[in-house]
């Protein structure tokens, strides 16, 4: 029988399920691929840029020249992203900030070109899927 | 009744505080000769203190309801480490997952608190044996579970936690994820101290709780059936019942305490960690003062601090007095554990010549 205590019991336990998916979601950490090698996405290619310097979620910036690949951790589905383009003295030429979300183990790394470029998402499949 | 002279009152303080006059007098002596700087101690303090009192101030609702010492309060600590375990398997980091370890290890830890609770039951007056017995058997089942069960039954996928042969928990699990996740939630420092100032306040609102819990109809009752059993199920309060509430919410606070207690030490021992946990609370309890029979907040405070001094400044005491640290340690856990038995022959010595001055005071002796 359905009474008002079992309505609440019911949905105390519900509400405790959804705070634990909750956690589960924003807390992840994820290992994501920052990438820095030409990529094609939908058709259109992007290029590499010689050198830049990539900071997630404000956190410790990664340097990357052309070419170059390196692994970083994340928690959660939406970061930040601020990217510096360097010129050969390493001066800062060019700065982007955004905003990303994480879609999937499978596309896991994010290509600083197709960020650059303003391809509709920097994440890319995974080197492991590719 | 006659009212007591100065020279009982006094015999009856020093009567009453043994067991922290006997370790202030202890750490006066080895302070000194461990030659630590007052900012190592301090810092020490404020990190120990913060590690350990949520697990200590989870034993006094039994001792309000009484049941004595909660031995069974590893029940808790094991549901917060398989919470810590599936935690640190999904990789969720920080309070997140700290909260989430605690959202897994609640209704383990009501489970658990409710069998412990029912048993005690039908072991009335036989509590703390009884427990301390229930933590063994339980321990068991967590050793069983934890060892073939993970990994076969319940699913783990990082390589990192599971024994080479497929299933079971390695020894030590590294929660780097989660170190310091409640501490340093609210960065503060004050001059060369770190404060772990989440961990304080989250401690702060625990004694809070307690003090409101004390005055609610529930605390009242518990109160009642802790002064005496008969006449409180004669007064219509369901004296069975409430001695399991206050089990279940022991046993659920330990859960948390463990998992603070966890976070603050940032590695997990799959296999020990909880062992020690009821051990090392009850003895804190102790030596700030408490019985049996009563303890109070302030008791925690000063138990986990005397007994935490005891712990830094006990090796290099050995180490300067006898050359060696290990005499030290030998005689901390000595003294730490031997405590544990004195506190509560004291308890009965004292309860003893309690009845005897009501007694006297009855017929009016002096």
């Amino acid at each position: 029988m359905m009474n008002r205590r079992n309505g609440v019991r019911i949905l105390l336990a519900a509400a405790l399920v959804l705070l634990g998916v909750y956690l589960f979601v924003s807390g992840k950490q994820h290992q994501m691929f920052v990438d820095n090698m030409a990529v094609e996405i939908e058709g259109k290619a992007y290029a590499p840029e010689a050198a830049v310097r990539v900071a997630f979620d404000g956190g410790e910036p990664l340097e990357l020249a052309s070419g170059d690949r390196d692994v970083t951790q994340v928690v959660g589905p939406r970061h930040s992203v601020k990217v510096e383009v360097l010129n050969e003295s390493g001066d800062v030429v060019k700065t982007l900030e955004g905003e990303f979300r994480w879609v999937s183990t499978k596309k896991s790394m994010f290509s600083v070109p197709a960020f650059l470029g303003g391809a509709p998402s920097p994440m890319i499949d995974s080197p492991v899927a590719e | 009744m006659k009212a007591l002279t100065t020279k009982e009152k006094i015999q009856h303080f020093l009567i009453s505080n043994a067991v922290p006059i006997i370790f202030i007098l202890m750490s006066a002596v080895a302070i000194p000769l461990s030659g630590f700087s007052p900012t190592y101690l301090v810092q020490e303090m404020l990190i120990r203190l913060a590690r350990n009192s949520f697990l200590v101030l989870s034993l006094i609702i039994p001792i309000v309801a009484g049941m004595g010492l909660n031995f069974g309060m590893v029940l808790g600590a094991m549901a917060g480490q398989i919470g810590l375990i599936l935690v640190s398997d999904w990789a969720v980091v920080g309070m997140r997952g700290l909260l989430l370890a605690a959202l897994i290890g609640t209704p383990i830890s009501v489970a658990l608190g409710y069998i412990c609770g029912a048993v005690l039951n039908r072991a009335k007056g036989r509590e703390m044996v009884t427990s301390y017995i229930l933590g063994f058997f339980v321990n068991g089942i967590y050793q069983l579970t934890v060892l073939y069960a993970f990994g076969k039954l319940i699913p783990i996928s990082n390589a990192e936690l599971v024994l080479s042969r497929g299933y079971g928990i390695r020894n030590a699990i590294n929660l780097a994820g989660m170190r310091h996740g409640l501490d340093y939630l609210i960065p503060l420092r004050v001059g060369n101290l770190n404060v772990p100032l989440g961990t304080y306040l989250t401690i702060a609102l625990f004694c809070l709780f307690i003090v409101w819990f004390r005055r609610t109809k529930l605390g009242q009752d518990m109160r009642a059936i802790g002064q005496d059993m008969g006449v409180a199920g004669a007064a219509g309060i369901p004296v069975e019942k409430t001695r399991i509430i206050a089990i279940i919410i022991s046993t659920v606070l330990a859960c948390y305490g463990q998992i603070i207690f966890l976070q603050n030490i940032g590695t997990m021992n799959t296999y020990n960690s909880h062992d020690q946990a009821g051990m090392f609370a009850i003895a804190a309890l102790l030596i700030g003062g408490a019985t049996v029979s009563k303890a109070t907040i302030p008791n925690v405070f000063v138990g986990v601090i005397l007994f935490h001094l005891m712990f830094v400044v006990s090796p290099m005491a050995g180490k300067q007095l006898m050359g060696q640290a290990q005499i030290g340690e030998y005689f901390r856990v000595f003294v730490s554990y031997g405590i544990i038995a004195i506190s509560l022959a004291l308890h009965a010595w004292k309860r003893q010549k309690d009845r005897e001055r009501a007694r006297r005071s009855l017929r009016g002796e002096a």
